[in-house]
């Protein structure tokens, strides 16, 4: 790998579990590209991150894009790959065939089953959006990052709104 | 260092690509007595059943040897290891030479041991060839017979119906997915395949394939008769270990490995379904015959054959599979036996819903799922990872499990 990767991070404690980031998910991979028309799409369109509520934490979770990619190694249909200039773990939905080997491996939970079209749906980190991946772009607190490791790292110690919550508790 | 692997499957594949992760120039040969490039013998009851297209079985690209710089001597069988030399004898008379190698022969399906087995028409159901043999059988076969209820049974016996055979599936237990799940979920997908034409008979065994050259009807020990013009057997397949034959290699079942893959042959290794290893749920040694922990064994053979030490933290038994879009995940122990089990399950017959979990203690140790299986993922990871889950099994068995309700303990366990 030449590079860092860049992925999707969470800031769970800017999480408001307000689900913005599921609605733009499933926009984004409609065919209308526009929320009335994906609502009216059919097979609905499957959004890929989903908001989960642990005991203590909100946490928009999506697809990590592994450097040990289980849903890969499990993939019995060769499916699955990794590109290894950015380290995008895709699913070539030609070739799923939704045995579902990855949704039970992936130790995220992260690979969903979408029982409408029978294939795997999980983060294509939105590569054919200019604008970058929309649950980023659609996240109202910032709890969402699209960069490399060392830039979330950076990111994440400038948040103001951040700084703000730990002197609150 | 020369690295040779036998077996052309998820293991070796594994291998290779772990191999080729560390080392891109070391010399690399596959041997794989199927002349195919890379394919998944896991994918000939989907393209039977059309849900591909034919031929569309790739595992890899047909340039993966190529671009990964590896010799691929396909169509010839590895037939002796002489582990003083250091060598393979092909069929074709041929020798190579290696410096570690990988056993990744996998398995071949059992014999039924039922006279008249060798009849025409009667086929096992594991690699292309039985694939291409079936095809050209169906063309004339009115009624086909399967033989075994575990998910290869029931992929094929939706194949051959999809091709418009008349189509029964026979099994000696009382239910179907005996291996794989319970009697609650055999139900529900004997009622689902019934309810699309498919017939169902449990807890009888053949006793005889009956015909002249061609199977023409099968005899059970019921005394009953059941026509069938094509025969598929899905029953289990037992580990192909003869190349241990000779050796230092220790064989009970399958071949015995140490927790980086290696037999007790210096320099060589074993993984897949040929592969005996620990089963991190039950702690038993076993042979899990299934894809994910042969491509991860695969893996960590090839990881400690490059040179890069990485212990295997043990195979599971696990199975995932969908049957007239019914989904269904099945993992760890499913049907306990012996004391110290708390089981829970759920069943909506009306929906084909149907759930289960099995603790022990303060572990998850197996779950099925069916009709609904997101994120089965998370319930294997605190399983594989041994994870007190005592302080969260209310939402387990509400089934509000996720990775954020399991992220303060399996980070704990790390």
């Amino acid at each position: 790998m030449t590079s860092q990767p860049r992925k999707i991070f969470a800031i769970s404690e800017l999480c408001t579990a307000c689900r913005s980031c599921e609605i733009a998910c499933a926009v984004a991979h409609s065919r209308s590209a526009s929320l009335i028309g994906a609502i009216l799409e059919v097979p609905l369109p499957r959004y890929r991150i989903e908001v989960q509520a642990g005991s203590t934490l909100n946490l928009p979770l999506n697809c990590r894009h592994c450097d040990e990619p289980e849903c890969l190694f499990a993939c019995k249909a060769g499916a699955v790959s990794k590109d290894e200039a950015t380290g995008q773990v895709r699913v070539d939905l030609e070739k799923c065939v939704g045995c579902w080997m990855c949704v039970m491996i992936c130790p995220y939970g992260a690979v969903i089953p979408d029982a409408l079209i029978g294939k795997a749906a999980k983060c294509d980190l939105c590569e054919n959006r200019a604008e970058g991946p929309a649950c980023v772009t659609s996240c109202l607190t910032g709890a969402l990052f699209y960069g490399t490791e060392e830039e979330f790292e950076e990111y994440r110690n400038t948040r103001p709104l951040l700084k703000q919550l730990k002197a609150h508790r | 260092m020369h690295h040779v692997i036998i077996g052309n499957s998820a293991a070796g594949i594994g291998a290779a690509e772990a191999i080729r992760q560390i080392d891109k120039e070391a010399p690399l040969t596959i041997i794989s007595d199927e002349s195919e490039s890379a394919y998944s013998r896991a994918l000939i009851s989907y393209e039977l059943a059309g849900w591909i297209g034919k031929g569309n079985l790739d595992l890899r690209p047909r340039e993966f040897y190529q671009e990964k710089n590896i010799a691929a001597h396909l169509g010839k069988r590895a037939i002796k290891i002489d582990a003083g030399k250091k060598q393979v004898h092909l069929n074709d008379g041929s020798r190579v030479d290696y410096d570690r190698l990988l056993i990744a022969t996998g398995g071949s399906p059992q014999q039924m041991g039922v006279p008249g087995e060798d009849k025409k028409g009667i086929f096992g159901f594991r690699n292309y060839r039985d694939l291409l043999n079936i095809y050209d059988a169906i063309i004339t076969a009115e009624h086909g017979v399967v033989l075994g209820g575990g998910c290869i049974g029931l992929q094929a016996a939706s194949g051959l119906h999809h091709h418009g055979v008349k189509t029964s599936i026979a099994i000696a237990s009382a239910h179907l997915l005996s291996q794989v799940a319970d009697a609650e979920c055999g139900d529900i997908y004997q009622r689902l395949f019934e309810s699309n034409g498919i017939a169902i008979k449990t807890s009888m065994k053949p006793v005889e394939f009956r015909g002249v050259g061609q199977v023409g009807s099968i005899g059970f020990d019921d005394g009953s008769e059941m026509p069938a013009q094509i025969v598929i057997s899905g029953k289990g397949v037992k580990p192909n270990t003869e190349l241990a034959e000779g050796t230092k290699i220790k064989v009970d079942r399958g071949i015995i490995v140490d927790d980086r893959m290696c037999t007790a042959e210096p320099d060589v290794f074993a993984a897949g379904d040929v592969a005996v290893t620990q089963d991190c749920v039950t702690c038993e040694s076993t042979v899990n015959a299934v894809w994910p922990c042969a491509y991860e064994q695969g893996r960590t053979a090839g990881f400690n054959m490059a040179g890069r030490d990485r212990v295997y933290d043990g195979s599971m038994r696990m199975n995932a599979a969908e049957f007239f879009r019914v989904p269904l995940i099945s993992i760890g122990v499913v049907k306990p036996q012996g004391d110290g089990y708390e089981v829970h399950s759920y069943l909506d017959k009306s929906r084909m819903v149907y759930w289960k979990m099995v603790f022990k203690g303060k572990l998850l140790v197996g779950a099925v799922l069916v009709g609904r299986v997101e994120r089965a993922g998370v319930l294997a990871n605190l399983m594989r990872k041994h994870i007190d889950v005592s302080s969260i099994k209310g939402e387990l068995l509400a089934g509000r499990y996720n990775y954020a309700l399991i992220k303060p303990l399996a980070e704990g366990a790390e």
